[in-house]
């Protein structure tokens, strides 16, 4: 006591003793880590809620790109021709897919990747964007996973997607975190899809 | 509201300062933090809700894509009427929703649509369906669009907190798909 008096603890020992308080003092200990815990799960469940959607979003992109077929009486045509007005539109259903959550927040690519025989990469045929998204150059070389080349095809449909996640309070002050979705798929009737540009 | 509870602590607080009592303190904050607890419980399970929702309804949507949203009776395959697709949407739901206050919409995506907003269900003030549910079955080739949606129960805490957003204080859940129909 003396020893912790020297050294100038006598109110700190005083404010240990006192008994009253001790639930206020409790409280604000425990306040901002129960705050930080419910912000914490709102956060982190937006979060998951979003990347579902997101990488959903892909999914449907790549599905619909994918599922073209030669249309008229074309048959065991190869390739087969989309639009670009009809490859605009695929694109702009992942701001339907998103809902509730901002569409504006969502850019989308799709792209036709070449794979280049005998090995794990492929290249970029072609691509196209949506809401502002910043594109793949064609030519652009992609590492692929193995399991995919062996499925035996020669072109791969490939979508990707960002979403700018901005959450109440954490996004003002480190800026959006982007949750990201991307799927490759095979053209289900066709072995490559060519984009009719300007119509 | 706010007033009350201020007059409330502020009196507690009188009163606790003069008892100087742990047992009187507590009753003045342990609202806040029981609060607080319940709001984060009541958080976690929204968004186990919103998984499952959205796992139901890519269940849902793979089922008319595939061409499986069939029924076969006597040897007859029809497509399955709204309260059969209704049904088997809610299959795929585990019990912590209410099969017949599940929203479900299906229809082919009518062309050139770029926002949701239309396709939306519409609920009065009281959050009651406006209108009635569309349900297409659609054909081979078809785009269509999916919704599956709930309204999902949020009890408002003692401090205000409210996730609701409908009319009666429910959460609305959301999930859209949109596919084609395999050929």
């Amino acid at each position: 006591m003396t020893f912790a008096r020297r050294l100038g603890m006598g109110s700190a020992l005083r404010f240990g003793a006192d008994g009253s308080g001790v639930a206020s003092v409790e409280l604000a200990l425990l306040l901002p880590l129960a705050l930080l815990l419910l912000g914490l799960a709102v956060f982190g469940g937006e979060g998951l809620s979003i990347q579902r959607k997101t990488t959903l979003a892909a999914r449907t992109i790549a599905d619909l790109v994918g599922q073209t077929s030669t249309t008229g009486s074309v048959s065991g045509s190869s390739s087969a021709t989309l639009n670009q007005s009809t490859l605009d539109y695929y694109l702009s259903l992942a701001a339907l897919i998103v809902y509730p959550y901002d569409a504006s927040a969502l850019q989308a690519e799709v792209y036709e990747v070449r794979i280049v025989t005998g090995t794990s990469t492929g290249v970029v045929v072609w691509g196209e964007g949506y809401n502002g998204a910043t594109l793949r150059t064609v030519g652009q070389v992609i590492p692929l996973s193995p399991s995919i080349v062996a499925a035996g095809e020669t072109n791969l449909i490939l979508a990707e997607t960002q979403y700018a996640y901005s959450p109440v309070g954490v996004g003002e002050v480190i800026g959006p975190m982007t949750i990201t979705g991307s799927i490759f798929m095979i053209p289900r009737s066709v072995s490559s899809i060519s984009v009719n540009l300007g119509s | 509201m706010v007033h009350v509870w201020l007059k409330f602590l502020r009196d507690a607080r009188r009163f606790a300062k003069d008892d100087r009592g742990f047992a009187a303190e507590f009753v003045v904050v342990a609202p806040l933090l029981i609060a607080v607890i319940l709001a984060t419980l009541q958080v976690g399970l929204v968004f186990v809700a919103k998984a499952y929702l959205e796992t139901g309804a890519e269940e849902a949507a793979r089922k008319v894509l595939t061409n499986n949203a069939v029924t076969t009776t006597n040897g007859v395959t029809s497509p399955m009427t709204q309260a059969q697709f209704g049904a088997a949407v809610c299959g795929e739901l585990p019990a912590l929703f209410t099969c017949s206050n599940l929203i479900v919409e299906l229809e082919p995506l009518p062309s050139g649509t770029t926002s949701v907003a239309s396709l939306l269900p519409k609920f009065d003030s009281n959050g009651v369906l406006i209108n009635p549910l569309t349900y297409t079955a659609g054909t081979s080739g078809k785009l269509m669009f999916l919704l599956v949606a709930y309204e999902w129960p949020v009890y408002g805490g003692v401090l205000g907190l409210n996730f609701g957003t409908l009319g009666n204080g429910m959460l609305l859940l959301t999930s859209t798909q949109i596919f084609k129909i395999e050929i």
